[in-house]
């Protein structure tokens, strides 16, 4: 358990867990599947791919301090309740300690190696906001936030992967339609980093 | 720099009008975008306050006048190949918020000023 939200709410890493996780959360997934059977072995393959990429970011001697960090605030959270101020603060200053690792080390070479700068920015946001008392809980967790990547990588991919998948020029025209006339998927006027001069221009969003 | 620190960045063509301009701008909901060339080399910037100072307070006719027309020309930009000191450094001086990233005269996307930052800083911090 990394944090709170494990117990509320677990995310499974492995395979099978991971397969039937994103089939009972995401009802297009389920219903694409549902219709063809192919589209299993090709979840399978995305979701295997996906957990490679980020595995080398899960656990780790600075997550684990964290979380044991966690457990100190959690625990000082509830001294809170006991009128013990300042016994509280304690245990609140061991897991500030205890977070140093996670936010100031893992958190950056995790968004530098993936590029997944959103995710460290919200890791270290949540680690501010939890030092104050009775706020532990508010910090999911670097762990919990990587395995929520895997989960929307693995939906993004399959969409990919199965032909589904909707630009967010897409999505957000669908979204503008209904308030503006006129309004147009503009993937065309999208320019991406993987841009390869073999490939045919702006086929890339 | 490599790729994975570079984002996307929306465009528009030098030819196109101000009002597909600001079509685009709308349905991306962006507050600039970068005017490219046919060879789809950056020539320029626009920005909604530039629609509105260039165009609308000019009482110009955005069905007839050109993103080249209106434009913020001479911008600057970096090439993939170069470090991420320099493209920090550029945008330092000149008080960009991000850069246009070119790759074989063609541009690819923008670096932004806090990534520049972080991995200028890495960089040094690993010397």
């Amino acid at each position: 358990m990394s944090s709170i939200w494990d117990l509320v709410s677990p995310i499974p890493t492995g395979q099978k867990e991971l397969s039937d996780y994103v089939t009972n959360h995401y009802e297009h997934v389920r219903e694409a599947i549902g219709k063809n059977k192919d589209y299993r072995t090709a979840l399978e393959t995305v979701i295997s791919r996906v957990v490679d990429k980020y595995k080398p970011y899960l656990g780790g001697i600075a997550q684990r301090v964290g979380d044991a960090g966690r457990a100190v605030g959690t625990v000082a959270d509830a001294w809170l309740l006991t009128g013990d101020i300042f016994g509280s603060l304690g245990g609140k200053f061991l897991h500030m300690i205890g977070q140093i690792p996670e936010k100031l080390i893992a958190a950056p070479i995790y968004a530098i190696k993936t590029g997944n700068y959103l995710d460290a920015t919200r890791n270290i946001l949540e680690g501010l906001l939890s030092y104050v008392p009775g706020f532990t809980a508010v910090d999911e967790s670097l762990s919990r936030i990587i395995k929520q990547r895997i989960v929307k990588d693995i939906v993004c991919e399959f969409e990919k992967e199965i032909g589904i998948y909707k630009p967010w020029t897409s999505r957000l025209a669908d979204r503008l339609s209904g308030i503006y006339s006129g309004v147009k998927d503009r993937v065309g006027n999208v320019f991406r980093p993987d841009y390869d001069p073999e490939m045919p221009v702006h086929a890339l969003a | 720099m490599e790729r994975k620190h570079i984002s996307q960045v929306v465009v528009c063509r030098e030819g196109d009008k101000v009002l597909e301009v600001c079509r685009i701008l709308r349905d991306t909901q962006q507050r600039h975008l970068i005017v490219v060339n046919a060879k789809d080399f950056p020539v320029g910037v626009i920005s909604t306050v530039d629609t509105n100072n260039r165009v609308l307070a000019e009482a110009k006719d955005p069905t007839k006048c050109t993103a080249g027309e209106i434009m913020t020309k001479n911008i600057k930009c970096v090439s993939l190949e170069e470090t991420y000191e320099k493209a920090f450094t550029i945008m330092a001086q000149h008080g960009l918020t991000a850069i246009p990233v070119i790759h074989q005269e063609r541009l690819i996307g923008q670096l932004e000023f806090s990534h520049a930052f972080k991995l200028k800083e890495i960089k040094e911090m690993k010397k």
